[in-house]
């Protein structure tokens, strides 16, 4: 998944108190509460067996592998050894890796804050033109997967590469410099700067312009008001973003795959790739290397989300009138200009070289008509290439990936929010503590967990390999990310919606067909469809995960791309692109449908 | 005059929110911006603030133009406390932080500026709780810090939004008492907005009532109670009956309502048409069990279709016709199903009508 940390407004979401569904039992026959009861029961050993097999088993895994060096081994041992964590800070390359992963985290943590800050203030509280578009662009950006902007940008910026043979040959200077920490640092913060977005904006509509007003009739200027009273007021939520980008930054493996390795600069979620790759493998160390990554995040994560429950800095008043739209004046246009200007470089021009690329012959023969094809094309969609079982390999993984997570998340989801059935707030936990970790790191936990000796004689194969297990892989990385979602959803169901609907003499089945679905149903659509998306373009999994012969789609753009080959790459890229524009289309019909027939319900029924 | 307003202009887009709004205060008066919401109230105390920007029209605070076509002194620079209505307290300030932000921005002496903190929490009477945070408060603890964040600097003139509008019923009564006599004590001149009548009747030497962006009527209190200027006036300050008829001027020299063989006399401030109004104030009426003989007042047959005790006195229900329906309040029940209403005349008013 590419956007994991959505929750930049604190774990609000999640706190949603209220009687469980059990509670309005009153009154129905013993028979049916017993079902209901055993309906819960079963939901809940649904929604935490599969919570626990397919996200902590790995990652207990990990931790155990770290430690016990030789417990998987053949024979086992269950002799403990810290000796993969010296070896981490004692190997050049890998310690190396944790130097730069960690200048590049606090890097693009600060560019992005800034940016995201930048942005959110323009679009939330001026007259910028275009507000609203601006605010549907950071979202796309959001869930674009960062390989594929690396990629792009390859094409752009290289030698030999779009600007070099079309407009102009590009200086030694700018050349090093995209392909450097530098450029890393900037592709990164393009395409993380969205959460700080999110964090500043939810605090700026919070935020209202009474307290400026205040310190205004008080005597303070404008410059003051911001010094003084709006700045230490957006403080937590600026380092609350500026934290999950760290996070994010140091869990992208998309990047680090790509522009970074051009750039010959080593990050830690490359390491792990390569450490599980390369002979001899050491699975000790990359346990322990694993683990590291998983505490940095889980410390930025805690950091962020006590700076959220911060009490000193709660907003307290409850209506709060909305801010006044600064007017920009004479800096209306260029301020325009220069937003237009960021999104085409984070977004627009990506797109547009990699839709160029796909109708190209060869990249260094630049835009003329003599370098035009459908080439690409014919063998992205050739039956009997390498392009079109890849492309619907990957779309039917995606569509089974999307389906289980989005139901399995609302079964989480149901479990947490709705009914009392114990450790359910352990099963809260373990999605909150889940959405951090990185994909890179849960496939490392995935041959870990699913490669061992004796499933071979227990099972009769080892899942390691299988196409089935880059499933499940596909589905414990959507699953957090969609147990919150649907927790969010069913939030909007308050608990007087299913009292009423009780009271107008509704049985469980017909509360949950004309109350719960319909609120709930947009929210899971949308869940799938950004599993969908997630899932389709995944990287690190399908890397570490894929069977032989079998590669998805992503492994093979890379493939493409790293063999020269960048127009098949991007044609399969637009291919898939459009798959997902279908699909949002359908999805977004399958929402209206949803929400028109519950409406005519509800008119009907007199709920 | 501390507080000149004189034709001032606001509209946004096409909702017009001020239209000619004309007032003056005197020294140390307090008054209140009285109407439903949405009748641009709060848009006026803004715009005094210097927080909206007129359209037109001037506003002068103790002589000096603050806003007119050519000049437009930034909120800050107004010298102008504000209370408002949800406080605007500072959550990452302490109350001490809170009050002193102003008069540091002043370059007051650290010591001064103590010294201040320490005399306007007593003034309020929160003594001690100079270091709590605002969330530590309670809400009539957050108003009186308000207040007292308002009149650290020593303010020309006081605004206050509503401030009485998030406490609950018990504790509003108790601040509001508790706020007229600070105000009264500091001899501030104030300028408070409310859509509660009582508020306004209760605290204000002066109100202006104010109806979809123009001024109603200004006065004082019982100038506006005894002699509102139109029945929305009599009807917004008070429980209101109202029974609307041919005006005829009867032997007696006193015009009359007559509506449907009914004839009521009252008195009239205003010019009649041929169409008006009486209106009857509930506490003004007296039920009896038969017609009362002399001239005493106007009197209405009907049938009491609802009785309800309020303590120490009861609400009735009188329904005379199908388009007349009275309310009643008395000290005793009444006396019958089939009742005379009686309203003395000289307390019964004569209204042009409205619609």
């Amino acid at each position: 998944m590419t956007a994991t940390h959505l929750d930049v407004g604190g774990d609000s979401v999640l706190q949603v108190p209220g009687p469980a569904l059990e509670a309005g039992t009153g009154g129905t026959s013993v028979p049916a509460r017993f079902r209901r009861r055993a309906f819960s029961v079963a939901f809940a050993a649904v929604a935490t067996l599969s919570l626990l097999v397919l996200v902590l088993y790995p990652l207990i895994t990990i931790l155990i592998q770290s430690v016990f060096p030789d417990v998987f081994s053949v024979p086992a041992s269950l002799a403990p050894s810290l000796g993969s964590f010296s070896r981490v800070f004692s190997t050049p390359e890998v310690y190396g890796s944790m130097l730069n992963t960690a200048w590049l985290g606090v890097a693009v943590a600060v560019l992005g804050t800034l940016v995201g800050a930048v942005v959110a203030v323009l679009v939330r509280n001026t007259d910028l033109p275009g507000r609203r578009v601006f605010d549907g662009l950071v979202w796309i950006t959001l869930f674009t997967p960062s390989y594929l902007v690396a990629l792009a940008w390859e094409l752009l910026f290289s030698r030999g590469g779009f600007i070099d043979s079309t407009i102009a040959p590009l200086p030694d200077g700018v050349v090093n410099t995209i392909f450097s920490p530098v450029g890393l640092a900037a592709i990164l913060t393009l395409r993380l700067f969205p959460f700080s977005y999110l964090a500043v904006s939810a605090a700026l509509r919070g935020l209202g312009s009474e307290y400026e007003d205040a310190a205004r009739m008080v005597g303070a200027s404008p410059l003051r008001c911001w010094l003084r009273i709006n700045g230490p007021l957006l403080a937590p939520a600026l380092f609350a973003g500026g934290l999950i980008i760290f996070a994010e930054a140091i869990s992208d493996y998309g990047t680090a795959a790509t522009i970074a390795q051009q750039a010959g600069f080593n990050l830690v979620t490359y390491e792990l790739y390569a450490a599980m790759n390369n002979a001899p493998v050491d699975f000790a160390l990359t346990a322990a290397l694993a683990l590291i990554l998983i505490v940095a995040i889980a410390v930025a994560l805690m950091f962020q989300a006590r700076l959220l429950r911060a009490r000193s800095y709660q907003v307290i008043t409850g209506r709060t009138r909305p801010a006044r739209r600064l007017p920009l004046r004479a800096w209306r246009l260029p301020l325009t200009l220069l937003m237009s200007l960021f999104f085409v470089a984070a977004l627009l021009l990506p797109l547009a070289a990699t839709l160029a690329m796909s109708f190209m012959r060869n990249l260094g023969d630049g835009l003329v008509a003599s370098n035009f094809t459908l080439a690409n094309y014919q063998a992205a969609l050739d039956a009997g290439g390498e392009a079109l079982p890849a492309i619907e390999r990957s779309a039917a993984l995606a569509v089974g990936a999307a389906t289980l997570a989005a139901l399995l998340g609302a079964a989480v989801a149901f479990v947490v929010e709705r009914t009392r059935v114990p450790g359910r707030a352990f099963l809260r936990l373990l999605t909150v503590v889940t959405l951090a970790i990185p994909g890179i790191v849960l496939a490392v936990g995935y041959i870990f967990a699913w490669n061992q000796p004796w499933m071979q004689n227990v099972f009769g194969f080892t899942p390691y390999g299988t196409i089935g297990l880059l499933l499940v892989a596909y589905v414990a990385e959507a699953l957090p990310f969609s147990a919150r979602l649907a927790g969010g959803a069913l939030a909007q169901v308050g608990d007087h919606l299913l009292e009423a609907g009780r009271m107008a003499g509704a049985t469980t089945a017909q509360l949950f067909r004309h109350i719960v679905l319909p609120v709930v149903a947009t929210a899971l659509l949308s869940t799938w469809m950004l599993n969908f998306t997630g899932t389709l373009f995944e990287l690190p999994a399908s890397e570490l995960l894929q069977p032989a012969g079998e590669p998805p789609l992503s492994v093979q753009i890379i493939n493409q791309y790293s063999h020269y080959r960048q127009g098949p790459g991007t044609a399969m890229t637009i291919v898939a692109i459009a798959i997902v524009a279908v699909a949002a289309l359908l999805i977004a019909g399958a929402a209206r449908a949803v929400r028109a027939r519950g409406g005519k319900t509800h008119a009907r029924r007199g709920f | 005059m501390p507080v000149e307003v004189s034709s001032l202009e606001k509209r946004f887009g096409t909702t017009v929110a001020a239209a000619n709004v004309n007032f003056s205060l005197a020294d140390g008066q307090l008054m209140a911006l009285l109407g439903p919401s949405g009748s641009g109230k709060t848009t006026v105390l803004r715009m005094l603030a210097g927080l909206e920007r007129p359209d037109a029209g001037t506003i002068a605070i103790h002589g000096t133009v603050v806003f007119d076509r050519r000049r437009d002194t930034a909120a800050e620079n107004r010298d102008i406390g504000m209370v408002f209505q949800d406080y605007a307290l500072w959550p990452h300030m302490t109350v001490a932080q809170n009050i002193s932000f102003g008069l540091r921005l002043r370059r007051l002496s650290r010591q001064a500026t103590a010294a201040r903190v320490s005399e306007m929490l007593a003034l309020v009477h929160l003594d001690g709780l100079d270091n709590r945070y605002p969330d530590q408060l309670s809400g009539g603890q957050q108003q009186r810090v308000a207040i007292a964040r308002a009149l650290a600097s020593r303010p020309r003139l006081l605004l206050l939004d509503e401030p009485l509008s998030n406490l609950d019923a018990a504790l509003r009564e108790e601040m509001r008492i508790e706020m007229v006599r600070l105000l009264k004590a500091q001899g501030i001149t104030t300028i408070y907005v409310t859509h509660d009548r009582i508020e306004a009747l209760a605290m204000s030497d002066k109100i202006v009532v104010m109806r979809d962006g123009r001024v109603a009527q200004v006065g004082t209190p019982e100038e506006l109670y005894a002699r509102p200027s139109s029945a929305f006036i009599a009807g917004f300050l008070g429980a209101a009956n109202f029974v609307a008829g041919d005006v005829r001027v009867g032997q007696d020299g006193l015009p009359a309502v007559h509506h449907g063989g009914w004839c009521l006399r009252g008195v009239a401030h205003l010019q009649l048409a041929e169409r008006g109004m009486v209106l009857l104030r509930p506490e003004d009426g007296a039920l009896f069990d038969e017609p009362e003989s002399g001239e005493g007042g106007n009197q209405l047959a009907g049938n009491v279709v609802h009785s309800e005790y309020l303590g120490g006195r009861w609400r009735h229900v009188v329904e005379v016709t199908a388009e007349i329906s009275l309310n009643v309040l008395t000290a005793q029940r009444a006396p019958a199903t089939r009742v005379w209403v009686h309203f003395p005349i000289d307390r019964c008013l004569l209204l042009p009508e409205t619609a």
